[in-house]
């Protein structure tokens, strides 16, 4: 038997591997972006954008930026198949 | 008419509209356990989202969050942090998750990992794991909806009515329409509570300092460690790094694991809808934005209130305000506590029965039987929830600090379980137990504390050691048994 993790099955085609692998890593580097040390380069109560503090601004653009990224991953695998297409889509 | 007789009226049409869409909605599923719990794996994107989203505004959202940002500053952003990928985990393995819950019929989460390891012992565990997370948080929502009645009645309907109040039409709908009168609930109470959020979370900086950037202009002049991250502690000391950044890393390996979203992943009706949820989960923690700044306009505006998470209906009854606004913001705030409280409700009384009662005591339960058990048990553990939140002594805030760290044992399992497949049950089991145990050992002593590290971080530490040694001290499982969980 198999005993190392697979974390991509291996119907995806190359193109997809690589699309989902970007995107692991993007999001990892989300929660990076919001705990120490990045964080703490944000975390000042100056500037204020739009009159909101740099440390709740930038986790609000943070989020918006997850909420993007999710969305292009969505619209990307929703022109690429067939929806609802059993058993394979977007499977990691 | 006085104020708060006013209040009352609109807070009560608002309980009354919630429980007609309660009641309507359960007409459309069908009569079995798989209609009650999973709504027939038929729900659709905007049911999904609402009550995904539903459930992150709880009572803790609307009273804790402004509490937080009110008493702690920076230190509430923590509750945005976590947001932004908490759910992401779902986009790569929900999927999976559907197709198996199609395939075998489960409409819980330890059905599935219980399967996976073909032990019942498994699914008492979980169920267990998941009882003892759900009731803290239940009471806790119930609390949130009798203090709100009392505090807008002035005092005149006692917490424990407020709480039967409201949870008495919970239980109505959820005895009655099960997933789907949460799910029709929870969009109604979505709506809602989006609109008086920012309503309020304008409305309430741009009365007391003229706007959002005056406000922090002054609480900056004023008190700028409330704005510098991560804020301040419990104590009002600054909180530590590792505290904030452990407490955000907890939470994200525990957020997509809870049961009762779990379970909502088997009432999609297909996977796009599924990753669409995902997809739009963080539209719903932009609108916790304005709930934060709601928090902030109290700082120096009613300095002093004591408990911090008070700040909200404080503000709200010192300010002159027409009493249908302050009717609207309680309802919102019980909002919040009901579209919580029923789907913890609903998912305690399935996994009781199905995680618990079927897969360790009766595995032959005929469907009718068992849906009309967990229809009873909702009242059940309703009527226990309530016991805790009006009339025990006995707290169970230490259960609830515990709860997340708990959850997040579930991590290392869900990983074994799709990805590899050398894991055994003897290896899930033990990593489980080692990452409670540990858990709970850091809890009870601080001694052992490092860099204010949230203690479930360590008990996932000792899970994942202890999941893979006794894996692989112990002997494989069937392999065409395994293929059909792990990825491939």
């Amino acid at each position: 038997m198999r005993k190392t993790p697979r974390f991509f099955s291996s119907r995806l085609d190359p193109v997809e591997r690589r699309v989902y692998r970007a995107a692991v890593v993007f999001f990892l580097g989300v929660f990076c972006a919001v705990v120490w040390p990045a964080y703490s380069w944000f975390s000042g109560a100056e500037p204020r954008p739009l009159g909101i503090p740099l440390s709740f601004f930038y986790v609000i653009v943070i989020i918006l930026l997850s909420f993007v990224a999710l969305l292009l991953l969505f619209v990307w695998e929703g022109n690429r198949r067939e929806p609802d297409e059993p058993g394979t889509q977007g499977e990691g | 008419m006085p104020q708060w007789i006013a209040v009352l009226a609109v807070t009560l049409a608002y309980l009354g509209v919630s429980l007609l869409v309660g009641l309507l909605s359960g007409r459309r599923a069908t009569a079995s356990t798989e209609g009650y719990v999973a709504g027939d794996r038929a729900l659709g994107f905007l049911v999904l989202y609402f009550i995904m989203g539903a459930s992150i505004f709880s009572a803790f959202a609307f009273l804790g969050g402004p509490g937080w940002a009110y008493s702690r500053g920076a230190a509430a952003f923590y509750i945005l942090a976590y947001g932004t990928v908490g759910l992401v985990p779902w986009y790569f393995f929900a999927p999976r998750v559907a197709r198996l819950g199609r395939e075998h019929g489960y409409v819980t989460q330890a059905e599935l990992f219980a399967h996976r390891f073909r032990s019942p012992l498994l699914s008492g565990v979980l169920a267990v794991i998941s009882l003892a997370a759900f009731l803290p948080y239940l009471t806790l929502q119930m609390e949130g909806a009798g203090y709100v009645f009392n505090i807008v009645t002035e005092g005149r309907i006692p917490v424990w009515a407020g709480a039967a109040i409201a949870y008495g039409v919970v239980l109505v709908y959820v005895y009655r329409s099960g997933v789907l009168g949460v799910g029709w609930t929870n969009t109604f109470q979505g709506v809602f509570m989006m609109a008086l959020a920012w309503g309020l979370g304008i409305y309430l900086p741009m009365r007391l300092y003229g706007g959002v950037g005056p406000m922090f202009d002054q609480i900056a002049e004023a008190a700028p460690e409330l704005l510098r991250a991560p804020g301040l502690d419990g104590s009002g000391e600054p909180w530590s790094w590792g505290g904030y950044s452990s407490s955000v890393a907890i939470s994200v390996l525990g957020f997509s694991l809870w049961p009762h979203y779990f379970m909502k992943i088997y009432t999609a009706r297909d996977i796009r809808t599924l990753k669409k949820t995902v997809v739009f989960y963080p539209t719903f923690l932009i609108f916790l934005v304005p709930i934060l700044f709601i928090g902030f306009s109290g700082v120096l505006a009613f300095p002093g209130v004591e408990p911090a998470d008070a700040i909200l209906p404080t503000v709200i009854t010192s300010i002159e305000l027409p009493a249908l606004v302050v009717g609207l913001f309680c309802a919102g705030a019980l909002a919040a506590s009901m579209s919580t409280g029923d789907a913890l409700l609903h998912a305690s009384a399935s996994v009781a029965v199905k995680d618990l009662y079927r897969a360790v005591l009766r595995p032959e339960l005929p469907d009718a039987q068992e849906r009309r058990l967990i229809r009873w048990l909702v009242v059940v553990i309703g009527g226990l929830a309530y016991y805790f939140a009006v009339a025990s002594e006995f707290s169970l805030v230490y259960l609830l600090l515990l709860s997340y760290g708990f959850i997040a044992q579930l991590a290392p399992l869900s990983v074994a379980t799709f990805f590899w497949p050398r894991a055994t049950p003897a290896g899930a089991l033990s990593g489980l137990l080692a990452g409670g145990i540990v858990t709970v050992v850091w809890n009870l002593n601080p001694g052992l504390q490092w860099q204010d590290i949230h203690p479930g971080i360590w008990g996932v530490a000792a899970n994942l050691v202890t999941l893979v040694v006794v894996s692989l001290a112990t002997w494989p499982m069937e392999e065409s048994h395994v293929a059909r969980f792990v990825v491939s």
